[in-house]
């Protein structure tokens, strides 16, 4: 009896989850038969300030392209059978182009070869994907690590302890970040990373470890993975004010800090990561659906910014409206068009013009 | 016995309505369904299914396993790492063998809870941290890969639905059936009702509680090999595990399954994966703050415990 029962409860279930699946084939909403592109996005990671700029970067230029009719935008915390669900669901809605920021380098590759083999084109922002025939579009990553490393020995004048703040274990940009940090500092045999810790690219954990690790003497110099303001504010309460040189991004925060205390002898290192690499992404979508011969590879080059050499360039990454963590890099040459105000509209094009802000 | 059997019934029932509409609705919004889309949906319910139905049984036994999310992360990685290249048969071999370790760990979990007699949420939530640091050690970084054949014959093809809904029902026959009506199926509702009338009645606590830790394990162990055959790749992250935990948790107990034990099912379990598949993903297609579905299935989930249990507390009074 029990047995029957509950066989009977299972064959229901299943009987009813394929009839769900099956009967409704065929449910039909004709789209807009427009002549111009469907942009979608897939963004693994939400409420992190640097992806919604990316984000918005992408509506904007769409925007402002003329040639994009809508931009879906998947954006949700998820693991990779939920990104590869969303990449799913954009081909479903029949776009033109998928622009991903992939949690992954590899694990959505099932999926984004269906886009690839459906005429899609695909697009990784920000994070490498090893699918075949995709496009990359993002800051080169060992170059970033470099360029921060370089300059950091610099005002270390080549000798000292470094505390070395990774990302995260396994993340591509940490991987790629710490190969081009390496590869400078062993060149320097009086440079010692005496510390390695891992942030997790939290503020809350980054500023933690700070507050944990810095003291006085102990190191020479910070380098970060961006998670750059709160170890500037560990050292006005660990160091008593003696600040030693961080390296950061051009998080809004800390591109004030690096201004308004370098009177007082803080030396920031600034090597941007645009979150508007985003916008980057979508000119190179519009570029490969025009027909245009687009690089497998389009990599911005990050240059490491001080006070002492950059001082206007620095005072105009600051934006006193925007939140600490903002990404301050409001237009890449060659590649964005829109001004910083369109930037923090955010509208996309299917958006109405008068109510969206 | 018959009105309790009528509730379960019901409460499987009102999972179905459910999901019927939220998938409806889904489904309205899409400018095609076919086959392909079919898949899609069973794609991004399978593993989160198979976990909350291993979840399920531990939980219906009066435990509850905070590391079957790691247990299956584990399973993916060992598999992405050693199953990338190899023939057909190597990796159906390999599988059997990943899966006899699912088990192992299942099993060795159970032992060191009825052992150290330390509460199960204590036990699980250490064992996660070892059970991923060991991933990360077998694969450090996201990458690996499986025979094709076989990842084909467990989640499809374009679009064939049929494989990835047969690797979601067939563990519910194989596995939850044969237990249901077995003896250690009725100790796992005994010592998940109350566990010393369970032991004064005979029933071996210890040795129930390590099977249903096995079997919960080797549900977790079929969700990693799920996963390694959607994705093709293994991934190490801490973050994947605890929500996968978590969302096992929210499934089992939407499912119909008593936090406070002793009662529940499995057909449940895999029926609320929908639920808490479509609810974001709806929202998404809305341009709805993602955020939002995390609030709506968590007030879901205490709202059905909170009912569930006055429901269950009048039960018991009549």
């Amino acid at each position: 009896m029990k047995l029957s029962n509950k066989r009977s409860t299972a064959i229901f279930a299943a009987v009813s989850v394929v009839s769900l699946m099956v009967t409704m084939a065929g449910v039909v909403t004709p789209a807009n038969a427009a002549a111009t592109y469907k942009i979608g996005v897939s963004n693994n990671w939400a409420g992190n300030a640097w992806r919604e700029e990316m984000v918005c970067a992408i509506k904007a230029e769409a925007t402002l392209s003329g040639k994009v009719a809508k931009v879906t935008v998947l954006s949700r915390n998820t693991d990779s059978a939920g990104q590869s669900a969303d990449v799913r669901s954009l081909i479903t809605q029949g776009v033109n182009a998928i622009i991903i920021n992939s949690g992954d380098s590899s694990a959505n590759n099932p999926a984004i070869a269906e886009a690839v083999a459906a005429g899609i084109k695909v697009i990784a922002v920000d994070n490498s994907i090893t699918a075949p025939n995709t496009t990359l579009v993002s800051n080169d990553q060992v170059a970033y690590g470099a360029a921060g490393a370089e300059a950091l020995a610099k005002a270390m004048n080549y000798k000292g302890n470094i505390l070395y703040m990774r990302g995260i274990s396994g993340a591509g940009a940490d991987t790629d970040r710490n190969t081009g940090f390496r590869s400078v500092i062993k060149k320097y045999p009086n440079l010692h990373v005496t510390k390695e810790v891992f942030t997790g690219w939290d503020w809350t954990k980054g500023g933690q470890l700070a507050n944990q690790l810095l003291a006085p003497g102990k190191f020479q110099g910070v380098w970060t993975s961006g998670i750059d303001y709160p170890v500037v504010q560990a050292m006005q309460t660990r160091l008593k004010g003696k600040y030693i040189p961080v390296v950061g991004a051009d998080n809004n925060k800390f591109v004030g800090m690096t201004a308004s205390l370098a009177s007082k002898g803080f030396v920031g290192i600034i090597v941007p990561n645009p979150a508007i690499v985003g916008g980057a992404a979508l000119k190179v979508a519009i570029d490969a659906l025009d027909g245009k011969s687009v690089a497998a590879k389009n990599l911005l080059h990050p240059v490491a910014l001080t006070y002492a050499k950059n001082k206007a360039l620095i005072d105009s990454l600051y934006f006193a409206a925007q939140d600490a963590n903002f990404s301050s890099t409001v237009a890449l040459k060659g590649y964005t068009t829109f001004t910083p105000a369109q930037l923090f509209r955010c509208r996309a094009p299917q958006d109405d013009p008068e109510t969206t802000s | 016995m018959n009105s309790i059997k009528l509730k379960r019934q019901s409460w499987n029932i009102g999972i179905i309505l459910i999901a019927l509409f939220l998938g409806s609705w889904q489904v309205s919004r899409l400018p095609v369904f076919g086959s392909y889309e079919a898949r899609t949906f069973l794609l991004g319910i399978l593993p989160i299914a198979l976990l909350s139905m291993g979840q399920a049984i531990i939980i219906i036994g009066g435990g509850i396993n905070l590391a079957i999310g790691a247990e299956s992360v584990l399973i993916n990685c060992l598999a992405a790492r050693f199953m990338v290249d190899k023939s057909f048969t190597v990796a159906v071999a390999l599988t059997i063998f990943f899966l006899l370790i699912s088990v192992l760990v299942g099993a060795l979990t159970g032992l060191i809870i009825s052992k150290s007699k330390i509460a199960d949420i204590i036990v699980t939530l250490a064992t996660s941290f070892i059970l991923i640091g060991l991933a990360m050690y077998i694969q450090p970084s996201p990458g690996g890969g499986m025979n094709l054949t076989l990842a084909h014959l467990i989640s499809g093809k374009d679009s064939a639905f049929l494989p990835p809904l047969i690797t979601l029902i067939l563990p519910l026959i194989v596995i939850w059936l044969p237990l249901y009506r077995s003896r250690t199926g009725i100790a796992m509702f005994a010592i998940g009702s109350n566990k010393d009338s369970a032991f004064l009645s005979g029933v071996n606590v210890d040795r129930t509680r390590i099977k249903l830790y096995a079997i919960g394990g080797l549900f977790a162990g079929i969700s990693g090999i799920a996963l390694t055959a959607i994705t093709l790749s293994g991934s190490p992250f801490a973050s994947i595990s605890n929500t996968a935990t978590l969302n096992s948790v929210a499934g089992a107990v939407l499912g119909g399954v008593a936090l406070s034990g002793g009662v529940g099912g499995l057909t449940g379990p895999a029926l609320a994966a929908l639920i808490l598949y479509f609810i974001p993903t709806i929202l998404l297609n809305y341009g709805i703050d993602p955020a939002y579905s995390q609030i709506i299935t968590g007030a879901l989930t205490i709202f059905v415990v909170l009912v569930g249990g006055l429901i269950r507390n009048r039960g018991k009074k009549k």
